[in-house]
């Protein structure tokens, strides 16, 4: 069930192959050789929740800072392995960079 | 193991090497924070949580307890700020899983007060859209997906505890859900009910469906312990009480079961509203009918209720004038398994002291699977406990499906198979052991000494067996030599249709394991050929010198909750209480002496030979005391025949049993969770009972009632004590020797052969790790330095298939029904998970005799015959068909033949001619 589809990456217009089970993260390390998009494995909370949360607070505002703060020190201190630890850490170095939710 | 010290939170903790920080911790009572972490023996720290986490040595990093291993100085801290800023937030992240009225649908989970207990905002990083009502479906279980914070303690239930591999995690990231099976719901998966999920749950995703059922449950008022009654292995089970009912039950941390239950254990409790509570006479206008076949309360038409004395003194009176009539050769006494060491004790005693006869016998008659392992090693025991199959390299099973009939002992033995041990299943069906066995030697039924002689001759002839161990500890190997020469694995192969090179395969494998189990069940016994089958299990096992060490022995899979116990106590017709000869003058002048009776020498008749008996007019009086032979006895029509004939029948029970319809007198006696006493499990645990819960009603406990009776039979035992019973069984059984009372009410379990007395008190408790008595038999044997490989008896099935009657019956029992089904068809879950009878058929005979699923079909042989639908089963061999015996609608027994097995009496349950009949279609 391999089908082609194209779409625009980094303003380059590209083609790909891919099959129902592939996300966007494989297709982007795999056929593009783009390592920065990381996927949580989904085991630990702090990661699993955290990213989620993350990705949608830095694109709609949606937390405040104290809560994202928080929520940097729980991927950063409570993540099984580097990949929440350092999605943490990343947070914590763009959150002043956030507007201020407006309550 | 060497102990140590650790400090958690300023407190000196005692540890040992290899445990967790947390094991440590919660073992002293210092309650770290831990959610995923389940304690309990078998799981594994799953670390997913990240709940438990604590700083140690002041170092970097925050680190899981329940992964952290213990070592000696080693500085915890659980309370400093960043331990529990980091446990709030992650504790609030797991909350944020959950949708909002899931979280107020469970205000009262493990995972709610850990909430509170860290003072987490659960709403704080929001709440998942609701997407799911709480799916109802399973008949025990709910399960409320929107509430699950995929910890994985269910998985680890379901795969690495239980090992019944139903529920996964799927989905990746994000997207990580529980499913059961391929994404189906639970009650449609091939869940089979233990509940182990829904007992460690933290959050009510998994939860009891009684518990958040409409009509709410009244609150809990206490919490009992009682060991469960369906099966052999002796769970200890936690009742949850309120108003004099169960509401609940889970498992209890037993020696035998660790915290484990199965469906019956944990669904299976007895409050059906038809349960016994007064005493009942038979009514002047209710003949007894040999054709009357009632079920339930219909049979309480029959009767009149009346007071105990009014009830205990026309029992008595029509037994003690058929004695003084006829004498004591004219009565007897059906017992149970499933009672108290204390009421067969006095049940045995009353027979052979009051009643003045030898006719003493229960149901473990029906399953029969020690008395070969006695022939050969003088001990009426397992040789090893269950729990060693850890140790073994393989494991031998014969006609055993210890998944349906004892899940708790298969959960230890699918664990041992995980880590390595190799199974080699010996059954004409595919069960559910068959995925994880590495042979699976599916013979014809029936052909089990054909099969076993083969495996028996290849290790002799390629030198494999045990030759020292033959040398020094057996005796009759030269006969066995002769008995087994025409058996080569061509002539096997033809006779039990598999493969000679699998017969190969399996005899090497076993012989040549450093240590290997043997286990069978009534699969091997149940047949007139049942001790032989059994004997040739043993031979096999023996020469191989498989034996007396840890991970080798030999266990029979046993039927009841009290099977070792009653036979220990004597309810046996042919030996006194600790298997002490009855015609042996010095042992019955003793028992003359202990008992102030003239005591009769001469060995009593068995379950099935009483019923012959009374047939015959010779027996005209019976006590059945939690038996039920309409229902359990092969042949019913000729078993009701019988109980109708008797003069006097006295029925002690919990329920209307399908017996009590031929009564005289029903008395109503307590369940054994509303019994004080012992009982003793098939690993030689004797464990001690305390009531959970009163009785209902006037409803009476056994040993009490049998008491009772005895005094109105002119014996002195008005003022006796279950103390005074078990000191007095404990000095006459000599595996008891050593054990009273007192010391039991205390240490709760022991098991034996109990230790011999070391300074203090040297008795071994069961729960103490690696006793010395684990593998039993590594030097000598109880009836001396060798052991007896036995003759056969050479028996045939006693009804081949022929032209009129052209398949193979064999009965069996179900997951979810227990016996004859009087109590477990009562438990309304049991029933709800498993209502019908179904005769299986293999897919080719049921596409030949073209049968649907949807209509009945009449299963009949030269005994009788029931109606039936018919269910296409790809696991049972063509020309078979397998019948479960728990249901009255369509008893098994009314099919089967009542031929026994010469040497333990066993009827052939598992072999009789038979056909199909359509019947009519069904109206559905």
């Amino acid at each position: 069930m391999t089908r082609m589809i194209t779409f625009t990456l980094n303003g380059e217009p590209v083609a790909a192959e891919i099959k129902p089970h592939h996300n966007l993260v494989e297709l982007l390390q795999r056929d593009f050789n783009l390592m920065g998009a990381r996927e949580s494995c989904g085991q630990c909370s702090p990661c699993r929740v955290g990213t989620t949360k993350m990705a949608r607070a830095i694109s709609d505002g949606s937390l405040d800072h104290a809560t994202l703060n928080d929520l940097s020190v729980a991927m950063s201190e409570a993540s099984i392995c580097a990949l929440g630890r350092n999605a943490g850490k990343f947070l914590a170095r763009v959150i002043r960079t956030l507007p201020e939710r407006q309550l | 193991m060497s102990g140590f010290n650790i400090e958690v939170d300023g407190k000196s903790v005692p540890a040992t090497s290899g445990q967790t920080v947390l094991e440590a911790a919660l073992a002293a009572g210092v309650d770290l924070p831990h959610l995923c972490a389940c304690t309990r023996e078998g799981y594994q720290p799953i670390g997913t949580c990240r709940t438990c986490l604590v700083e140690v040595n002041e170092d970097h990093e925050l680190v899981p307890a329940c992964r952290q291993t213990a070592a000696a100085g080693l500085k915890v801290n659980s309370d400093s700020d960043r331990a529990r800023r980091t446990r709030r937030i992650v504790v609030e992240l797991l909350a944020s899983e959950m949708s909002e009225a899931a979280a107020q649908r469970h205000p009262d989970s493990l995972f709610q007060r850990l909430v509170q207990r860290v003072e987490a905002d659960a709403s704080r990083f929001g709440h998942r859209p609701a997407r799911s009502e709480p799916d109802r479906k399973h008949p025990a279980i709910t399960v409320d997906a929107d509430a699950c914070i995929r910890c994985g303690r269910c998985r680890a239930a379901c795969q690495d505890v239980q090992v019944n591999g139903v529920i996964a995690l799927a989905g990746r990231g994000d997207n990580i859900h529980v499913v059961f099976d391929t994404g189906l719901p639970m009650g449609d998966s091939s869940c089979v009910s233990c509940g182990e999920c829904a007992q460690v749950c933290p959050t009510g995703a998994l939860s009891y469906s009684v518990l958040s059922a409409i009509d709410a449950p009244p609150p809990i008022e206490h919490v009992g312990e009682t060991v469960c009654p369906f099966c052999s292995v002796g769970c200890r089970v936690e009742l949850h009480v309120a108003e004099d009912r169960v509401v609940y039950a889970e498992g209890a941390d037993g020696p035998a079961n660790h915290g484990r239950l199965c469906v019956k254990g944990r669904f299976g409790y007895l409050r059906h509203p038809d349960r016994l509570t007064t005493p009942l006479v038979r009514r002047e206008d209710a003949p007894k009918v040999a054709s009357h076949n009632l079920r339930g309360r219909e049979v309480l038409a029959l009767f009149r209720p009346a007071s105990w004395d009014e009830a205990l003194d026309h029992a008595a009176r029509g037994f003690r004038s058929l004695r003084d009539s006829r004498g004591g050769d004219a009565l007897a006494i059906l017992g149970s398994a499933k009672g108290t060491n204390e009421a067969a004790y006095v049940l045995q005693k009353l027979a052979r002291t009051g009643f003045g006869t030898n006719h003493v016998d229960h149901c473990t008659r029906l399953c029969a699977s020690v008395p070969p392992l006695a022939e050969a090693t003088g001990f009426s025991a397992v040789t090893v406990p269950i729990e060693q199959i850890a140790q073994a390299n393989v494991a031998l099973m014969v006609g055993s499906n210890p998944d349906t009939n004892h899940p708790v002992a298969a959960s230890y033995m699918k664990n041992a198979i995980r880590r390595g041990t190799k199974l080699i299943l010996i059954d004409p069906y595919r069960q559910s052991m068959v995925r994880l066995a590495t042979l699976h030697l599916q013979l014809r039924p029936g052909t089990d000494v054909a099969l076993l002689s083969a495996m028996t001759r290849l290790v002799i002839t390629e030198g494999l067996y045990d030759r020292q161990f033959v040398n020094e500890r057996l005796e009759g190997f030269d006969e066995l030599v002769q008995r087994i020469a025409p058996y080569t694995p061509d002539v096997a192969e033809r006779i039990c249709g598999v493969p000679a090179a699998m017969i190969v395969e399996a005899a090497r494998m076993f012989a040549k394991a450093p240590a290997a189990m043997t286990f069978w069940g009534m699969g091997a016994s149940q047949h007139v050929h049942g001790a032989d089958n059994i004997r040739a299990t043993i031979a096999f096992a023996l020469v191989c010198g498989q034996v007396g060490r840890p991970g080798a022995g030999l266990h029979p899979l046993r039927g009841q909750n009290n099977v070792q116990g009653s036979c220990d106590a004597g309810l046996l017709p042919n030996y006194f209480p600790g298997y002490r000869s009855l015609e042996d003058t010095t042992q019955r002048h003793d028992f003359s002496n202990l008992w102030s009776a003239e005591l009769p020498a001469e060995k009593g008749l068995t379950v099935v030979e009483i019923v012959d008996a009374i047939r015959c007019d010779r027996i005209k009086g019976l006590y059945v005391v939690g038996g039920n032979p309409a229902m359990a006895n092969p042949d019913l029509a000729a078993t009701r025949e019988a109980l109708a004939r008797l003069d006097h029948l006295v029925v002690q029970d919990i329920f209307p049993t399908e017996t009590t319809a031929f009564a005289d007198v029903v008395l109503p006696a307590a369940a054994l969770a509303e019994s004080p006493g012992t009982v003793t499990n098939t690993d030689r645990i004797i464990q001690l009972v305390e009531p959970a819960l009163p009785p209902p009603g006037d409803a009476r406990e056994d040993w009490a009632i049998v008491c009772d009776m005895a005094s109105r039979l002119g014996l002195p035992w008005a003022g006796m004590s279950l103390e005074a019973i078990f000191d007095e069984m404990a000095a006459m059984v000599p595996m008891l020797n050593g054990l009273n009372w007192r010391w039991l009410k205390n240490e709760r379990c022991a098991r034996y052969p109990i230790k011999s007395k070391a300074p203090g008190h040297g008795i071994q408790p069961a729960s103490a790790l690696a006793m010395p008595h684990d593998s039993l038999f590594a030097t000598d044997f109880p009836r001396g330095n060798r052991a007896q490989l036995a003759a056969l008896d050479g028996h045939r099935p006693s009804e081949l298939p022929d032209d009129r009657f052209p398949l193979t019956l064999v009965t069996g029992r179900l997951r979810e029904h227990w016996h004859t089904g009087s109590m477990t068809r009562r438990a309304p879950i049991l029933d709800a998970l498993s209502p019908e009878a179904l005769v299986h058929i293999n897919p080719a005979d049921f596409e030949r005799l073209d049968l649907a699923s949807d209509r009945f079909i009449r299963v009949e042989t030269r005994r009788g015959s029931v109606s039936v639908r018919p269910l296409s089963d790809r696991r049972i061999q063509e020309g078979v068909i397998w019948l479960a015996m728990s249901f009255f609608e369509a008893a098994a027994n009314e099919l089967t033949i009542s031929k026994l097995d010469d040497y333990t009496r066993v009827p052939e349950y598992k072999f009789c001619a038979a056909r199909v009949v359509e019947l009519y279609a069904s109206s559905y």
